[in-house]
């Protein structure tokens, strides 16, 4: 397979996050653009490649967005990867790029929120939804990842305080990081065992606050970035799966651990290379199986890893989920499948403000989602390394 | 009590309520016999259109169990705890079902100690099929609503689960 040397990822950007809002997604969209222009110093005319995720964009479509910006680009992506958006976003501009079909991609993930909205998205994700998911408790993914989340923990023996560690750690990191929606708020692990309980396993503080907002990065040469004096990511490796593991009886992995070894024979690195780690906590029992799919930890053992392990962004171990994650900034649609990438390129491009980890050179980024029935479908992974200024 | 639980079915999802007699009915390929769910147009493995109703293995294992406190839908929000239960058949899928309790209060993923339960369609009060697991005894009882099925006292006037 061919590399991804010569892109760069640059310009992070993660703005206006809501629990509600009364500003349609167009809006959202245009917000992270103009950043990305602002921050880079290119007008809208270089950017002549847009890639845009969300759940709440119809009925407009990422081409209707184009007379909106008034843009007339050459090549266009929409993502329905849900939490895998961010990095399969980069993956298809990266490409792009290489291959001269574009020059400047603006990668970019927006929703917004209403109340009332979430319900109308899980009620009805997919014909599967409709049929085998819905009229079940009518639960949305609380329902399907306490069920996966039970037998994860009865498989591994696994606690709600080895979750507690994850939570209330990010929840640190979130403290430090000005974007988070709860980041005002601490959280201790008494506050995290005593939540109100959601769909048991699962309570509170385990499920994530579905919100509005808008995250993206711009994707260009390492030459272009360059001559712009952006600081840059480079892609060390990219790998992504779809229905992974189709006949596990429920799931125990995703897609990640068939993605994990062509990853590191691609970086040239292995998983204790990695400074960062930024996993998609939709909930977070499958932060604990990404961390055992991209070989962080062992299988089964990440419950044990995390007891024995700093993963704040201060931490001497290895800090994971350092903006706090989605359950502490919000699941902002599928923005949230940018959230981990966006603030990778931040840390190491040493643009993070108050939660910066001294000294990040490699970052290790998983996305996961899209529930059709039982289990997440969509698996993406990537390693990055800071580039030069 | 209000409402109904949800209602909105595809073609073929809507063709659960039709199969008869709380017996486990799932569509199976006519074409390689794959045994299929979610319900579908087509089967999954080799792509033929031609999918008939039939009779299943309705003893499965217990892979998990949840109880739900909050729900999107306020039939379930009334009735919470509501169970749901992960369950495995031997032709190679898995359900997600309505549980009786008595099934619910176990370690479901000790391998050497798997937990069987028996699954049948019944009825619920919005008229649509759906699956609920019991124990392996209630196989081949018949039940006329999801809340019988479930265990619960139902009286004719009263429009859910009276006590």
């Amino acid at each position: 397979m061919q590399d991804y040397r010569g892109v760069a990822l640059c310009t992070p950007v993660s703005r206006d996050y809501a629990r509600y809002s009364t500003r349609a997604t167009p809006w959202f969209v245009g917000r992270v653009l103009r950043d990305l222009l602002a921050g880079s110093g290119l007008k809208k005319s270089d950017v002549d490649g847009l890639a845009v995720a969300s759940f709440s964009l119809a009925p407009d479509t990422v081409v209707t967005l184009c007379e909106y910006f008034a843009m007339e680009p050459r090549w266009l992506e929409a993502l329905p990867f849900g939490g895998a958006s961010g990095l399969l976003a980069i993956q298809k501009a990266a490409r792009a790029v290489q291959c001269g079909d574009a020059e400047v991609v603006a990668c970019m993930g927006g929703d917004t929120s209403a109340p009332g909205n979430f319900r109308e998205l899980v009620s009805d994700f997919s014909t599967f939804t409709r049929d085998a998911g819905y009229p079940y408790g009518a639960a949305g993914p609380n329902g399907v990842f306490a069920l996966i989340t039970q037998h994860y923990m009865d498989k591994h023996g696994v606690s709600r305080s080895d979750f507690a560690r994850l939570c209330v750690a990010q929840r640190y990191n979130a403290n430090h990081y000005s974007g988070a929606l709860l980041g005002h708020k601490t959280l201790s692990e008494e506050e995290y065992l005593s939540a109100p309980e959601i769909a048991s396993p699962l309570h509170l503080f385990d499920c994530v606050m579905p919100c509005a907002g808008g995250e993206g990065l711009l994707v260009m040469s390492t030459e272009r970035a360059r001559n712009l004096n952006l600081a840059y990511v480079e892609i060390a490796a990219l790998g992504q799966m779809f229905n992974a593991y189709s006949s596990d009886a429920i799931q125990t992995r995703t897609g990640a651990a068939a993605i994990a070894p062509d990853l590191y024979n691609q970086a040239g690195i292995g998983p204790r290379d990695v400074d960062i780690v930024q996993t998609y906590d939709d909930y977070p029992a499958m932060s604990l199986m990404q961390l055992e799919d991209l070989k962080i930890c062992s299988a089964g053992k990440a419950a044990q890893f995390l007891r024995e392990r700093v993963t704040t962004y201060d931490g001497e171990d290895i800090p994971h989920n350092t903006s706090g994650g989605q359950l502490s900034v919000g699941q902002a649609g599928a923005a949230a499948g940018f959230l981990g990438l966006v603030e990778a390129v931040r840390q190491l491009t040493e643009q993070a403000a108050g939660n910066q980890v001294l000294g990040a050179k490699t970052a290790l980024v998983s996305g996961y989602g899209m529930v059709n029935y039982d289990r997440g479908l969509c698996s993406a992974a990537g390693i990055f390394k800071s580039g030069k200024a | 009590m209000s409402g109904l639980p949800p209602t909105n079915r595809t073609q073929q999802g809507s063709e659960l309520a039709l199969q008869s007699d709380n017996e486990l009915m799932l569509q199976v390929c006519d074409h390689c016999n794959t045994v299929l769910y979610p319900p579908r147009e087509l089967c999954s493995r080799c792509l033929e259109e031609n999918l008939s109703w039939r009779p299943v293995n309705a003893r499965g294992t217990l892979l998990a169990h949840v109880e739900l406190a909050r729900s999107f839908e306020d039939w379930f929000s009334e009735r919470t705890p509501w169970l749901l239960v992960t369950v495995r058949l031997q032709e190679g899928v898995s359900l997600i079902c309505h549980a009786h309790a008595s099934i619910t209060r176990v370690q479901t993923s000790d391998s050497s100690k798997p937990v069987s339960v028996h699954v049948s369609i019944c009825k619920d009060a919005g008229g649509s099929g759906v699956l609920v697991a019991m124990p392996e005894s209630a196989a081949g009882e018949k039940f006329a609503s999801l809340e019988a099925a479930l265990g619960w006292p139902v009286a004719e006037d009263f429009g859910g689960r009276a006590v």
